[in-house]
């Protein structure tokens, strides 16, 4: 009798590996968020359609025929998204065929331009990353992606060197100029207890004013013209590209490596280094790390310049690899999406990374989508889907108990955010 | 004795730095008003600056007849010496104990009584209107200078703790203006009245935006989706018009969608807070990034295609009868779309009852000490929850005000980083309404400012850029702590859980 009672209650193989299945991680709540933003985005190209709309309303006439077109025009969206931006299987299965270099440049394509755009991103998002696990808030990321791009021109306007010497030098002066005006924050953030949300958000304005004045100056505005813009930064400050001798179209940069590089970098920087060590002790507990000796101050300052001289770099590989100039609207939303990116790779190095594919994914397939469906459903709905698979990624709490996962506890973090000052 | 630490808050240790700083704030304010007497004093002595104080004739005070002038004069002196008189505390404090603030509003009546008839006397008058006048900028930079240099040693020197936020204020308001005639030299008129009523006008949306913040965090939610509750509010309300064509009553029902809408987001909030924890910054950035991506999808998709759906219809304008008539007063507070006087009613109301009514009590309690609360039976969340939902109708309503308010149709990124400059506001009104009202004022000036200054490029040395930057660098300062440290309600942003 009290055999029975003791022991745990059989369960066979396949309910073991349901079980398994259920145990949440972050593989599965990503598969959700994905999984419920394709679902909105769907729901969304329904409403904004008004073919669909009209079929709708005779939906009782013929079901089928409506379910079937709504799921094909959300397809056909999809599909465009997937191809425009990862593998095009039509040029894909033209290559297999016949293999030749125009071909292998038309499957490289898409790619190539995904990963041009994310390129900054992984930089700006380790950026942002950093300051998160010592749970500082830097949203000035546009504001310090301005300063590294600004200077990397006026070093490249300056300044006749060789390439590589050029590019070295572009590169030092955007990580200083970033992690000074990044630094800024951290410095009032630490004595006065301003609060750097804040700070670094109006930094942001204040940037984007200061470049719209710099670049109609003498020393950024092209002589005899007046629409803004910069002017160009020579060859040699360029970041080289890539694949261009298979097409000249495919602008991959040598700024890909040197975001590979960076992602190894902070890996190292937290896992091994003293003061990553000391940065995620300050974030995690406060009040521990001053019991053990670890100055706040100094490390707020500290992460939040290495914070701001990330994102400068990020405003350099932007210029250099693939704006080449500036105009008034130059980091857009870098800021904004790096943040993002950040919370959707919760912070890990790798994770900021294919965050930041995941990104340009949408960027550059949003744009396809745009251009071949018959509808042009807008580009932004590709910007919907990725805040709404963000915010069940930053939120997987949500996702947990939506799709009845288990042990989640240690996805779900409430650490962080101690109020304003 | 062992030395008592600075970080420790003590009597001395206030004073000491309180001290300091309005000596810092009196050095500044010295060297303003050098400036200010070196450049404008010295940069152009021969122009004059027209300054028009009216901004619309049907808005100005009648003339009276010379006699009865001399009879405003006495009884608006009578006033004013009776308000200002001590002794009339101890008179009249069985009357003053039910409205506070009557002291100061008979003074302020009593000064009007006697500005007006002098205005009068001055010539100023014509044909019922505020006449413009010409001010010598050379003349107006060396007295107006002397003026910000003569506060300045007064705080300096006398380094007054209480009065020093007073004496500085006074000295910066007296700087810009001598600022402003200075711009406006040898060119168009100056108009001041109307630099005033847009600044009051652009401060609508922040006033709802701070008060929303404040009702968030004093119950211990930081709500910084603001800009986002802001752009459903904006989106939402101007659709809703548009399809009734701007009927008066689709007008009302919008500015109620446009709060539900702030709701809305403000739950979204509340449940990711309260109910699964998340962290509450980043919860409200990804709602703004939401509500970013959202406004664009739907304007590029749907309103750009149905124009009709995104109209411009403006609220209606509302003169209050015999307040609007109020030489430059009335037009900037009285004469103003009726959103106006709905943010100064929020502000009324939500001072109210935060601090008078039992629930405001608790959502007061439930932001400093949220354990105590729990011991004492209040439900933690549920007052969490209903803040935070009835900040987020404010904000929406607010968000109304981007585009029903001065009429204009929905425009992607109009907000414009409005929702976090709310929250800047928030921090120097130091969490209570009035202190946000003063805040968005003074952030609506700065704004309403820097848009007019494009009226003056021709006079300006400085870069219209920095101008334009001035709102985000003085919201810089102020975070910084030139107002000195403040102290956010004790439990704002931390989790609360239930043991």
């Amino acid at each position: 009798m009290t055999d029975t009672a003791t022991r745990p209650p059989q369960i066979g193989r396949i309910m073991h590996f349901a079980l398994r299945a259920r145990q949440a991680n972050m593989f599965l709540v990503l598969l959700f968020s994905l999984f419920i933003g394709l679902v909105f985005g769907g729901f969304l190209i329904i409403l904004t359609t008004p073919a669909l709309m009209t079929s709708w309303g005779h939906f009782f006439s013929h079901p089928g025929g409506t379910i079937s077109s709504s799921f094909n025009t959300i397809w056909f969206a999809y599909e465009q998204l997937f191809q425009g931006a990862l593998v095009n299987f039509h040029s894909l299965r033209l290559l297999i065929d016949n293999p030749s270099k125009i071909n292998l440049a038309n499957v490289l394509a898409p790619l190539s331009g995904t990963l041009t755009y994310a390129t900054p991103l992984i930089v700006a998002g380790l950026g942002l990353a950093i300051g998160f696990r010592s749970s500082l808030f830097n949203i000035g990321g546009q504001g310090q992606v301005i300063v590294g791009g600004v200077l990397a021109l006026l070093v490249s306007i300056s300044f006749n060197l060789p390439p590589f010497f050029q590019v070295t030098l572009e590169i030092i002066a955007a990580v200083i100029g970033g992690a000074l005006v990044a630094g800024l924050a951290g410095v009032l953030k630490a004595y006065t207890g301003a609060h750097e949300v804040i700070v670094t958000m109006m930094s942001n304005y204040t940037m984007v004013l200061i470049l719209g004045y710099l670049l109609i100056t003498s020393v950024f505005a092209r002589p005899g013209v007046h629409d803004g813009a910069s002017k160009a930064i020579e060859v040699s400050g360029q970041l080289p590209y890539f694949l261009s001798h298979l097409n000249s179209a495919l602008l991959l940069n040598f700024g890909f490596p040197i975001a590979f590089v960076t992602v190894l970098a902070v890996q190292w920087f937290f896992n091994r280094s003293k003061t990553g060590f000391q940065l995620l002790m300050v974030g995690q507990n406060p009040d521990a790390a001053r019991v053990a000796g670890i100055f706040s101050r100094r490390s707020i300052i500290i992460c939040m310049a290495l914070s701001g001289a990330l994102l400068g770099l990020a405003g350099m590989l932007k210029i250099t690899g693939v704006d080449h100039l500036a105009t008034p609207n130059f980091g857009g939303s870098y800021g904004f999406d790096a943040i993002t990116v950040a919370l959707l790779g919760r912070n890990k190095p790798w994770g900021v990374f294919f965050g930041a594919i995941f990104f340009g994914v949408m960027y550059t397939g949003g744009a396809a989508m745009q251009a071949f469906t018959p509808t042009n459903i807008q580009f932004s709905l590709s910007q919907v889907i990725q805040a709404v698979v963000v915010f069940c990624v930053a939120t997987p709490a949500l996702v947990i108990e939506a799709f009845r996962l288990r042990d989640g506890a240690s996805l779900i973090s409430t650490n962080g955010s101690g109020g304003w000052v | 004795m062992a030395t008592v630490s600075k970080e420790i808050v003590t009597l001395s240790n206030i004073r000491v730095v309180s001290r300091a700083r309005s000596l810092a704030y009196g050095i500044a304010l010295m060297v303003l008003g050098a400036i200010e007497i070196l450049w404008y004093g010295g940069a152009s002595s021969k122009l004059n600056t027209i300054v028009q104080l009216g901004y619309n004739t049907a808005t100005v005070m009648p003339a009276v007849g010379a006699v009865w002038r001399i009879a405003l004069l006495l009884i608006g002196g009578g006033i004013t010496y009776l308000a200002i008189k001590p002794q009339t505390l101890a008179s009249f404090a069985k009357a003053i104990t039910t409205v506070r603030g009557l002291r100061s509003v008979a003074a302020i009546v009593g000064a009007y009584l006697v500005i007006w008839p002098v205005l009068l006397w001055a010539g100023v008058n014509h044909g019922g209107q505020l006449r413009t006048f010409s001010l010598p900028v050379a003349t107006t930079g060396y007295v107006l200078g002397a003026v910000s240099i003569a506060t300045g040693v007064l705080m300096a020197w006398r380094r007054v703790d209480r009065s020093a936020s007073g004496l500085l204020y006074g000295g910066l308001i007296v700087f810009m203006l001598g600022f402003l005639i200075w711009v406006a030299r040898g060119s168009l008129p100056l108009q001041l009245t109307g630099i005033l009523a847009s600044a009051v006008a652009v401060s609508t949306f922040l006033i709802f935006g701070s008060v929303s913040g404040t009702l968030c965090e004093r119950a211990g939610v930081v709500n910084i989706a603001i800009e986002g509750q802001f752009m459903a509010g904006a989106l939402s309300s101007v659709v809703f018009v548009s399809v009734f064509h701007g009927s008066g009553m689709s007008k009302t029902l919008a500015l109620l969608l446009a709060g539900l809408f702030g709701a809305l987001f403000g739950w979204v909030l509340a449940v990711m807070a309260l109910r699964y924890q998340a962290n509450q910054v980043i919860v409200g950035v990804v709602i703004v990034a939401f509500c970013t991506a959202m406004s664009q999808f739907l304007m590029t998709q749907v309103l750009d295609v149905h124009q009709n759906l995104n109209g411009s219809f403006g609220l209606p304008v509302w003169s209050v009868p015999v307040l609007s008539k109020i030489p430059v007063l009335g037009p900037v507070l009285f004469d103003q779309n009726v959103l106006v006087f709905f943010a100064f009613a929020v502000v009324i109301i939500s001072s109210f009852v935060l601090f008078r009514t039992r629930w405001g009590l608790r959502v007061r309690s439930v932001g400093e000490k949220p354990i105590a609360s729990e011991t004492v039976g209040i439900d933690v969340i549920r007052m969490r929850y209903s803040a935070v939902i009835i900040g987020g109708f404010v904000a929406g309503i607010g968000g109304a005000g981007f585009t029903l308010g001065p009429g204009s149709s929905f425009n992607y990124g109009m907000t414009s980083g409005y929702g976090y400059i709310a929250l800047a506001i928030m921090i120097f009104g130091r969490w209570r309404p009035y202190g946000a009202l003063m805040a968005s004022l003074l952030f609506g000036f700065t704004i309403a400012l820097s848009a007019n200054l494009n009226l003056y490029l021709g006079q300006l040395v400085i870069p219209q850029q920095f101008i334009s930057a001035l709102p985000y660098v003085i919201t810089i300062l102020v975070v910084s702590g030139v107002v000195g440290r403040i102290r956010p309600p004790a439990a704002d942003g931390v989790p609360f859980q239930r043991n």
